[in-house]
């Protein structure tokens, strides 16, 4: 069976600033900002995510500083390190997993939610460079 | 020879006083503060409207079980499979069961949530060691 293409943000990568994708992206290196997701976000087990997240669900290895909500399920794993608040509509943590915060888990929790809204504008179309031209000086000629 | 009965180690709950008991003794006295301590594990199975509930060993809360309280210190663990409203400390693993329901604040040095599990209004401290009991072993506390 054909593997479902993920967004891979490598292990060398620090990326600062709003994120946003349609289906699933996986976090090897280190990021801070927000990131809103339809899909899954997986934080790997070497990354770092200064964030506040909102997605599908969220599965974290990795160590994660901000609040991070989940329509349909966070995932801590034994290695997992989680600073701040947490809402999802299910929670699976196992034995091991660090966590500090406030939490709310419940068919409910994330409806009651308020969504986190990133606006993405399109990069402007390169533009030749204005070049500034001074008129010339009547006296000099 | 009569054989001498396996013994474990317990802290007190009132003035953290550490000492050895049988390991089938039910509730002792604390040799220090001279205050009773409940050693065994408390099983709860019904509706408790509580203040405190306090033991050395572990509080588990059946499926049909339900506990309101101020404060629940379990030096041994916690496992929840009905529904808890309570601050709870805790000296040894948590399970919250998947169809277990929590409120309130947890401090442990581990948890297990379990798929499905209900939890509202909760401020969540792990690994956490309130009760400075991660010393002991959990053959010792269980």
């Amino acid at each position: 069976m054909a593997e479902q293409a993920h967004t891979i943000i490598g292990p060398d990568t620090h990326i600062k600033g709003d994120m946003t994708f349609e289906s699933t992206a996986r976090l090897l290196g280190s990021f801070e900002g927000r990131i809103a997701a339809k899909g899954e976000l997986q934080i790997a087990d070497s990354a770092v995510c200064k964030a506040a997240v909102e997605a599908g669900k969220v599965t974290i290895d990795g160590q994660v500083e901000g609040n991070v909500t989940a329509r349909d399920r966070v995932e801590l794993s034994a290695k997992a390190r989680m600073k701040g608040d947490l809402i999802a509509t299910k929670l699976v943590v196992v034995d091991g997993a660090s966590f500090v915060g406030h939490v709310t888990v419940g068919p409910d929790a994330a409806k009651a939610a308020k969504p986190m809204e990133l606006e993405i504008k399109p990069m402007a179309a390169a533009q030749p460079p204005k070049v500034e031209t001074k008129p010339q000086d009547p006296a000099r000629r | 020879m009569a054989k001498a009965a396996p013994q474990r180690r317990v802290q007190c709950y009132h003035c953290r006083h550490r000492f050895d008991i049988s390991s089938r003794a039910m509730s002792v006295p604390c040799p220090k503060c001279a205050k009773a301590l409940i050693v065994e594990d408390v099983v709860i199975n019904t509706a408790h409207n509580v203040r405190k509930i306090q033991t050395c060993g572990k509080v588990i809360i059946e499926k049909k079980g339900r506990v309101v309280a101020q404060s629940i210190e379990a030096h041994g663990g916690v496992e929840v499979e009905g529904i808890v409203e309570a601050k709870v400390l805790s000296g040894g693993p948590v399970r919250i069961g998947a169809k277990a329901q929590w409120k309130g604040d947890l401090a442990a040095p581990s948890l297990t949530a379990e798929l499905g599990c209900r939890i509202e209004r909760g401020f969540f401290t792990i690994p956490d060691d309130a009760l400075g009991v991660a010393d002991l072993t959990p053959d010792d506390t269980a």
